[in-house]
């Protein structure tokens, strides 16, 4: 059985964890892993695997994991798929097994494994054809409740995420030997240096072997480099941080575990998604054991021998008095000898015949050219059986296959890696981007000396690329270290399955189906078995799969290749992806500067972008929105009403050449624009569409304010500094955003003039002196500068007053205290949009980028006098077409009836399809000043069909109501009471 | 002349607090100009810049000030500058073109931004939580535009511990929670 040494490892003893396991107490120490930890407590069944519910454990000592994943934390903080070799254990820790019906002892689900012969490989593409009734009804239900491993909590995520930026000269991945010692000779050639690696105890295989150094022993060699690493303030060190990115121009994703996170108790971000910016980078990621294929070599109890030396070593769990170790490398061995010096009875098997490596009978037997043909022992092993029939009875067994650099992100970026006849392995491809280097073992060296070197090397090189001193350093003196390798993927002569993809039940079985049926390509393989997927991305077992295809197609493992590695190099929670991006944080609000009045109002808001804006101030009494919506357009109408408008663009626009400047990116002329007057002006694209519409304020000789609509204010800015940057460079003209700075308020209605001589400081606000589409700068309330245009989007007579944004609140509330004498209301969008459908003023509803001058009627403000951005393009005969849609009014044959805004039209006595279909409803009000529903919208040659009725037909809502067209001026087509 | 008054009402008002000992204060009393320099008149304007304020126009990506620190100027891009001061009347705009005289287009941007004064040891941590620019790199005297938390951000290195922040003012109290979020999600406060 397994157990913990009584002495040894890198855990403190003094500082002991509660934790639960499938509700069971448990204890380990700081410095476990969750893996550890239960190894240690002898719990060597921790999980179901992924499709035939196989009774599975702890495989590994690191991410490349691909059986103890558990179900972590309780409730809403719940996380599946977490691997337990990542976990760091902390008190109180709750982990439960996933992946099972019932429970973990007695899985219904187990059937599956009996099934296995119909469920191979691909199973899925040839079965549940039929009949064709129970895809939906029977097997469709079954496959989703049996998919996946872990189950998500089904409530919001409580947990607390977050994102940052670093920056450095030089990335160094990986904390091991080789990253440790790249990062020491940047940081001390006073190179910006950013350290990080994925475990939280740096070190890499120092923590678990126990080679020397310079006649140190690993891990004081470790510390002393760590502890100079930390008196550096150039160097930054981040573990528990996974580089798991590689994108353009040296950029590079990490994700770093917070310890500081106390789920449910401070709030503070359980993981923070670096993004790196790096000028060079080291990969010093290392290396990846693999297993070998034999029956049964799945069960729990069965490890990688480096990860056993992990557990023995770093972690002092004893896996057993008696253990076999399976290896075809030297590097198998140093496990045996770590568990044969504390007294462990080992017994080695090694698949290369004449190797007799027990000359000292420090093992309990030496098999040279054995193998192990399959165990015994289904939730935790207790024999294994050679291919001679020998049964050796074990606690564990350990399994060397060989290692895998990790070579992914020298791949994000699509560098090919290299076959290495002599480690049986791939290395990392030349032409390497963004000054991207390896070192270590991550390059195929899995000596420790010649790891050493390579950091040296490479530091040395990054750094002069960089600009920076070197320096040379005296060769490492280490424990001398054999790795010679004989290849060997799986034991042929196994009668029971061989697992190659723990995490995706693929066996060697279903490799050779793969390729009997053709899907011998690796990427073909990878997808019809799935191998290589989910969590652990077949970090154990891709190679040798590809390595068996190879056996079978008779090409060599290079020409088989390996599939595309891309990110994520581990899985990355959405909701670390998300960041703190929920809830306020999700995206910006702007407020206006009347929010805090109208919010006293109790008005009503509604989000127009990023802008919260009063929708209806509703009064008491009412208790329907319409109420307040009619009560605001009526009272306006009437007497005079007060809206925000501060959201719409404005930008100001300075420059000897501004007018030319508009002329040439508005449709309509603007060269004679006198000072003191405001003029409608209609931009288009380059491809002649309306692009937006607003207005421009002459305020001195070079001196203009442009305002746009709410939706487009950033949009315009971007164009009109392209225009002035890239189209015309030689004109002088200067544009900044005003549109934060003014607060500025329609006033409409007959008694809008009246209400404004209450607060202008002697300004004559008459029809002669400020007549319709005048403009000024004055003051206001004692002194306050201002500007105040004349203009109307009500159709009333109307103003626009601005102030500086900080007496904005106090602007309104000045604007309806004055007011009261004419029963003055404030109004919010819903009423502004009623009075500008009534007047007829289309808005981003008939802005759709589809729509023309022409089909809004505006042809004639397109000047054929002088050119204009889109003049040209607006001229092609399809978008001037006579039968072409125009912008056109409607309204209810039936006055009691309603319709919606994206009715389509079809003439009378047509098929409803959509080759009648004439055109569309864009913009609908309930009309209170004419007391019944109103619409704007396009049909087909509009202007020369007033009075003819039409369906208008909404299949979405089930309506059809007949309509008549109309002209889109319901209200005051004259335009009299605005120029009053 | 009218009878009513208007009243300011800062953007961020009553919002500056301690995070440990780092200081995060709001600055409502200092004008903001934009001066936007006349295409072919480069070398006029640098010159009558100079014997206005003592001093040259910024350098791209930095800040100076004046030879009487009275003004400081933020370089914005090839062809503007902004200068804030202390704010000493209604017409910030008419300060700068007295000094300045006719050389110039001049706007007066002070409503436009919301200021945010940050200083204290651990500003950096909880800034790289939201600023995209290498800070440890933004020497004292640097200036640069960027985006925080999908905010448009004006970012001035004041000292070695102090930054100011500009932000436009309609979403000032995102930008300010934003920095909230950093120093809580950095440092026990």
């Amino acid at each position: 059985m397994f157990s913990r040494l009584p002495e040894g490892g890198l855990i403190d003893r003094e500082h002991s964890f509660s934790f639960t396991f499938n509700n069971k107490k448990r204890i380990g120490y700081k410095g476990d892993t969750l893996a550890s930890a239960l190894l240690a407590n002898n719990q060597l069944f921790i999980a179901r695997s992924f499709k035939y519910h196989r009774p599975r454990g702890v495989f590994s000592a690191g991410s490349e994991e691909p059986n103890a994943l558990v179900q972590l934390g309780r409730g809403s903080f719940s996380e599946p798929n977490t691997k337990t070799t990542n976990i760091e254990l902390h008190d109180n820790l709750n982990a439960k097994s996933q992946n099972y019906k019932l429970s973990l002892q007695f899985d219904l689900l187990e059937i599956n494994d009996k099934l296995s012969p119909f469920l191979s490989a691909g199973f899925y593409y040839k079965t549940f054809m039929w009949p064709k009734l129970f895809w939906e009804k029977l097997y469709e239900p079954i496959i989703r409740s049996s998919a996946g491993l872990g189950k998500l909590s089904g409530y919001p995520d409580p947990d607390n995420y977050d994102k940052g930026f670093l920056h450095c000269d030089i990335l160094v991945v990986g904390g091991g030997p080789s990253g440790l010692f790249s990062a020491l000779v940047a940081g001390r050639a006073g190179a910006r240096v950013i350290l990080a690696d994925e475990d939280f105890r740096l070190g890499g295989r120092l923590n678990s072997d126990r080679e020397e150094i310079n006649n140190q022993s690993g891990r004081e060699w470790t510390t002393q480099t760590i502890a100079e690493l930390k008196s550096l303030d150039n160097v930054r060190l981040l573990p528990r941080t996974v580089v798991f990115g590689n994108y353009d121009h040296g950029i590079f994703g990490a994700l770093e575990q917070r310890p500081d996170a106390l789920p449910g108790i401070n709030k503070k971000p359980k993981t923070v998604l670096w993004r790196i910016y790096s000028k060079r980078s080291i990969i010093c990621t290392g290396a990846t054991e693999r297993s070998i294929g034999f029956g049964n070599n799945d069960r729990p109890g069965i490890l990688l021998a480096g990860a056993m030396r992990t557990y023995l070593n770093r972690f002092a769990v004893k896996p057993g008095d008696q253990v076999a170790l399976f290896t075809n490398n030297d590097s198998g061995l140093k496990t045996a000898n770590d568990l044969a010096d504390r007294d462990i009875a080992v017994t080695v098997i090694d698949t290369r015949p004449n190797q007799d490596q027990n000359t000292d009978n420090k093992y309990h037997d030496y098999i040279a050219g054995g193998r192990v043909a399959d165990v015994r022992g289904k939730k935790a092993i207790n024999s294994i059986i050679l291919t001679d029939g020998k049964s050796i009875k074990v606690d564990s067994l350990a399994v060397a296959g060989g290692w895998n650099p990790n070579v992914h992100l020298t791949c994000h970026k699509r560098t090919k890696p290299v076959w290495n006849e002599k480690i049986q392995a791939f290395v990392p491809g030349k032409n390497l981007t963004d000054g991207m280097r390896v070192a270590g073992s991550a390059s195929g060296l899995f000596d420790l000396s010649s790891t050493l070197l390579s950091s040296i090397s490479t530091a040395n090189l990054t750094l002069e690329d960089l600009g920076f001193p070197t320096s040379q350093y005296p060769n490492f003196e280490t424990s001398a270290e054999p790795t010679d390798i004989t290849p060997f993927w799986h034991v042929k002569e196994a009668r029971s399955r061989s697992w190659i993809d723990l995490q995706n039940d693929v066996t060697t079985k279903d490799i050779a189906q793969a390729h009997n049926e053709g899907f011998q390509d690796v990427e073909h393989l990878k997808r019809y078995t799935t191998l290589g997927m989910a969590t652990d991305q077949g970090r154990t077992s891709n190679v040798s799969a590809l390595a068996i295809m190879s056996e079978r197609t008779g090409k060599s493992i290079s020409e088989t290749g390996i599939t595309i590695f891309r990110p994520p190099y581990i899985p990355i929670p959405i909701g670390a992806l998300a960041g703190r991006s929920r809830g306020k944080h999700f995206r910006p609000t702007r407020f206006t500067p009347s929010h805090r009045w109208a919010e006293k109002q109790g008005a009503v808001f509604v989000e127009t972008g990023n802008w919260l804006r009063a929708q209806w101030y509703p009064l008491e009494g009412e208790t329907h929105w319409r109420q307040s919506v009619d009560r605001e357009v009526l009272s306006t109408r009437e007497s005079v009403g007060v809206c925000d408008v501060s959201t719409l663009g404005k930008i100001d626009c300075q420059g000897r050449d501004t007018a030319e400047f508009l002329n040439r990116v508005y449709s309509n002329p603007f060269l004679k624009l006198p000072v003191g007057k405001v003029r409608y002006g209609l931009m288009m694209r380059e491809d002649g569409i309306v692009y937006d519409d607003g207005t421009v304020a002459r305020l001195a000789d070079n001196h203009y304010v442009i305002t746009t609509t709410t939706a487009n204010a950033v949009l315009v800015f971007r164009q009109l500094e392209f225009a002035r940057q890239c189209l015309w460079p030689q004109l002088d003209v200067h544009l900044i955003s005003t549109t934060d700075g003014w607060a500025q308020f329609s006033v409409a209605g007959p008694n809008s003039r009246s209400l404004l001589a209450k607060i202008v400081d002697d300004f004559d606000l008459s029809n002669q002196a400020f007549p319709f589409m005048a403009c000024a700068n004055l003051t206001v309330c004692g002194g306050r500068k201002a500007r105040l245009f004349r203009i109307s989007f009500s159709g009333e007579l109307a103003y626009e007053i601005a102030v500086p944004s900080r007496y904005g609140n106090s602007m309104m509330k000045t604007l309806i205290k004055a007011g009261q004498e004419f029963d003055v209301v404030p109004y919010g969008t819903e009423a502004l949009g009623v009075m500008r459908i009534e007047k007829g003023h289309f808005a981003g509803n008939e802005l759709t980028g589809q729509t023309t001058a022409f089909n809004l009627g505006l042809e004639h403000m397109v000047s054929k006098k002088k050119d204009s951005i889109g003049n040209k393009l607006s001229e092609r005969s399809g978008l001037n077409q006579p039968d072409g849609i125009r912008l056109v009014g409607f309204v209810p044959v039936d006055r009691n009836q309603q319709f919606n805004a994206g009715a389509h039209f079809i003439s009378r006595g047509k098929e409803k399809n959509l080759e009648n279909d004439e055109g569309w409803m864009t913009s609908v009000a309930h009309s209170p000043t004419m007391g019944h529903t109103i619409g704007l919208g396009f049909i087909k040659n509009g202007l020369n069909r007033f009075d003819e009725i039409v369906h208008a037909v909404d299949p979405l809502r089930g309506k059809n109501t007949d309509v008549k067209i109309c002209s889109p001026h319901f209200y005051d087509p004259d335009g009299e009471r605005q120029r009053g | 002349m009218a009878d009513y008054q208007l009243e300011p009402f800062p953007f961020l008002w009553g919002k500056e607090r301690y995070f440990g000992d780092n200081y995060l204060d709001i600055v409502s009393t200092q004008a903001i100009v934009s001066i936007a320099i006349p295409r072919d008149n480069e070398d006029v304007f640098a010159s009558d810049f100079t014997n206005a304020f003592g001093s040259c126009p910024p350098e791209p990506g930095h800040s100076v000030f004046s030879q009487n620190r009275d003004f400081l100027f933020l370089w914005m891009s090839p062809d503007q500058v902004f200068t804030l001061f202390e704010r000493d009347g209604l017409y910030p705009e008419l300060t700068v073109r007295e000094k300045l005289g006719n050389t110039g287009y001049i706007t007066d941007q002070t409503d436009n931004w919301c200021q945010i004064r940050l200083s204290g040891p651990d500003i950096f941590q909880a800034m790289e939580r939201i600023c995209p620019l290498d800070l440890n790199n933004f020497q004292v005297g640097k200036c640069a535009r960027t985006v925080m938390e999908h905010l448009s951000s004006v970012l001035v290195r004041e000292s070695e511990e102090g930054f100011l922040l500009l932000s436009p003012s309609s979403s000032a109290q995102s930008f300010l929670e934003a920095i909230e979020q950093s120093f809580f999600n950095t440092g026990d406060y």
